[in-house]
């Protein structure tokens, strides 16, 4: 319960724009054990999707990396070789992307797409899949959906929300996988059927002993799911603890804004307790990106980004109310 | 959808389609200024031979009166005569139609083949050397008409290098293929005669070029950037975390989808081709149907024009009928959902 699976380190991600540079990703440390189950929140913009292509090496063109290193088991894949990178895809990562509608295409059968991603599962070993369509049928059975013969000729416009999610779902159960990244699996569903999903995705970890990376607006669901939490500020991860130690004792100011404003039902924005808004990428703040918003800033915090440091036992903030062994300067 | 209602329904509409276009033109054709009797028969003609003249076409009825008896020759599978050519218009047609359809036959295959593979490639390789000179050559190739491309083809590849012949659709004095399509090379495989195949073959592709030029420009821009769109997808990052190969992702997952506007655009391209080749036409001395189209508005030949234009209507709707059966195909959207149809 202690090897790690997937070490972020000192992650930077800029997008190539008209008329210049958005700096995204400003040093990301982030890390996930084998089978452990992790949370990552912070409101939209702030980078969450973002670090998770990067790490599925899946970014947009546009996209550099101009600093960092991301490694899976050991393996720094942002230097792997085409083949190496197939080899580890084939087995390594998947992910249930935000919007459900647009990470199924729309022009192929869930039938089709399923038969492509089981079979190149394997890795590049080449080894054939014999039985491609029962691994495809019991997949979609587990992740319960109705008539999975009929589910294979349908095309993803012939679906709702919610079973189109678990059609994602059925992809990430139909192939062996160490790590699996729900990205905000339940903002765009039902209330109704939010539940359903997300026990369908902790039974799915928990049965193969992979880890998870959930990424939620609510902080309740990541109460519920997860064993630590991440969370994440413009860009950065501002504070890390075990899941009961943050909703606790949590020390940075954005965390403490997080709790204190009443996380809506249905997710969405949850930061309107903190006012203002996540800074711009093309001149984002010098110092802490939070700084601007922050009531307790002060001279340090416009200079440089605070570093991660400890505050207690696997309790890490970015905050330089807490540095030097200054306790709570906010008393000061 | 099903595709029997669908071509049934759309066969329906069209017949409607062509009623009302065969109207338009009729009238067209005989509103504009100039006495086409007067223009057939040159200047110097006796006023009343002029006037007979007339009168054998019906010229001097009222419109309605025109058009009804123009519709029941139609009815008898007559488009009457041309006053350009002194031969039945059906004749006409029979014999320059098919010359322009295995010219625009071949101009769309190169619109189809070079715009898509172009527009693959680049968007493989986007941003890259061969990404940019595919963009230069491409606006270069859009803003060049296509008369312009047929002079500087014929200068470099007929009488600088003398690759490809220059004029008409066969060498001087060799004998055309026995007539099943009207088609020569398609004539000549047909009767096994692979000599005159090649020898109509070559006199196709410059002016096939020429002509393909523009619109294939315009293709290759419309697919990769269709291309670039779809592929920051979901969908697509989807395919490729869970290890399909690129060559796999790119040719299935994200060909398809794109292919829907760039085929659209490139029907109507290649249905525009049959009446603006006709500069091209001209100078490759090509007998087509465009070139006989300007010269019969030019002499305001009015039964040639309204058969011509014609001709090129059904041409229209039948490209535009199987557009619409191929997109639905590639399509599920518009199939299942009956949009657009
Ligand atoms: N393809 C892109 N092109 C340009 N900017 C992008 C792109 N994707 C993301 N960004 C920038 O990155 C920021 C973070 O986006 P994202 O990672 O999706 O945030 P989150 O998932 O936390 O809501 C966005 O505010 C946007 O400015
Ligand atoms: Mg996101």
């Amino acid at each position: 319960m202690s090897e790690t699976l997937l070490d972020i380190k000192n992650l930077h991600v800029w997008f190539k724009v008209y008329g210049g540079v958005l700096k995204v990703l400003n040093g990301v440390n982030f890390n996930v054990k084998i089978g452990e189950k992790v949370g990552l929140v912070g409101e939209a913009g702030c980078g969450k999707t973002t670090t998770m292509k990067a790490l599925l090496r899946v970014l947009p063109n546009l996209a550099l990396i101009p600093e960092g290193d991301i490694f899976v088991r050991g393996k720094n894949i942002l230097k792997l070789n085409s083949r190496e990178l197939a080899d580890l895809r084939g087995r390594g990562l998947s992910m249930i992307f935000q919007d459900p509608t647009s990470a199924l295409n729309p022009v192929f059968t869930i039938g089709q797409q399923l038969d492509d991603i089981i079979k190149y599962s394997a890795g590049s070993s080449g080894q054939k899949v014999a039985n491609k369509k029962n691994i495809a049928l019991s997949a979609l059975h587990e992740a319960r959906l109705p008539d999975p013969e009929r589910m294979l000729d349908s095309y993803p416009i012939q679906l709702s929300g919610g079973m189109r999610q678990r059609v994602c779902i059925a992809f990430a159960i139909a192939t062996a996988r160490d790590l699996l990244i729900a990205d905000e699996p339940t903002t765009n569903l039902d209330v109704t059927i939010q539940d359903q999903v997300l026990r369908l995705i902790k039974d799915l970890v928990e049965k193969k002993g992979a880890s998870l990376i959930l990424i939620t607006h609510s902080l309740g669901l990541a109460r519920e799911t997860t064993e630590r939490v991440y969370v994440m500020y413009a860009g950065n991860m501002i504070e890390m603890a075990a899941t009961s130690l943050l909703f606790k004792k949590p020390f940075h100011p954005y965390t403490q804004g997080l709790l204190a404003s009443v996380p809506r039902l249905s997710g969405g924005g949850f930061a309107e307790g903190i006012p203002g808004r996540i800074p711009n990428y093309r001149n984002p703040p010098p110092g802490c990106r939070f700084a601007p918003r922050c009531p307790y800033a002060f001279a340090p915090c416009t200079k440089a980004m605070p570093p991660l440091i400890d505050v207690d036992d696997g309790h890490q903030v970015a905050c330089y109310l807490y540095q030097n062994g200054q306790e709570d300067r906010r008393n000061a | 959808m099903r595709l029997g209602p669908f071509v049934l329904r759309r066969l329906a509409i069209s017949i409607f389609v062509l009623f009302g276009l065969s109207i338009l033109i009729f009238l067209i054709a005989r509103i504009v200024p100039g006495d086409p009797a007067r223009m057939a028969l040159g200047p110097r003609a006796p006023v009343d031979v002029v006037e007979r003249l007339r009168q054998q076409m019906h010229l001097d009825r009222p419109l309605l009166e025109q058009y009804g008896l123009w519709l029941w020759e139609v009815a008898h599978g007559n488009l009457g005569d041309s006053l350009v050519t002194r031969r039945p218009v059906k004749q006409d047609i029979r014999e320059f139609f098919p010359a322009t359809l295995e010219l625009v036959g071949l101009t769309a295959i190169f619109i189809i083949v070079g715009g898509i593979s172009l527009g693959v490639i680049s968007a493989r390789y986007a941003n890259t050397w061969f990404d940019n000179v595919v963009r230069l050559f491409s606006y270069l190739g859009i803003v060049t008409p296509a008369f312009a491309w047929a002079v500087i083809l014929m200068l470099l590849f007929g009488f600088v290098w003398h690759i490809f012949p220059t004029y008409g659709r066969l060498t001087e004095g060799v004998i055309p293929p026995v007539t099943i399509t009207g088609m020569y090379t398609i004539d000549s495989l047909l009767n096994g005669r692979f000599d005159l195949f090649w020898d109509a073959f070559m006199h196709l592709i410059l002016p096939a070029i020429a002509l393909a030029l523009p619109p294939m420009s315009q293709a290759a821009r419309i697919t990769r950037s269709s291309m670039a769109d779809n592929q920051n997808k979901d969908c697509i990052a989807s395919m490729i975390a869970y290890g399909v190969p690129n060559r796999v992702v790119t040719g299935k997952y994200l060909l398809k989808p794109s292919l829907i506007s760039p085929i659209t655009v490139m029907a109507l391209d290649i249905a525009a081709t049959f009446g603006y080749a006709f500069m091209v036409e001209k100078i490759f001395g090509f007998p087509g149907l465009a070139r006989y189209g300007i010269q019969v508005m030019l002499n305001k030949d009015v039964n040639a024009i309204v058969g011509v234009v014609m001709v090129l209507g059904v041409v229209f709707i039948t490209l535009n009928i199987v557009v619409d059966i191929i997109v639905a195909y590639l399509d599920p959207r518009i199939r299942l959902l009956g949009r657009n149809v």
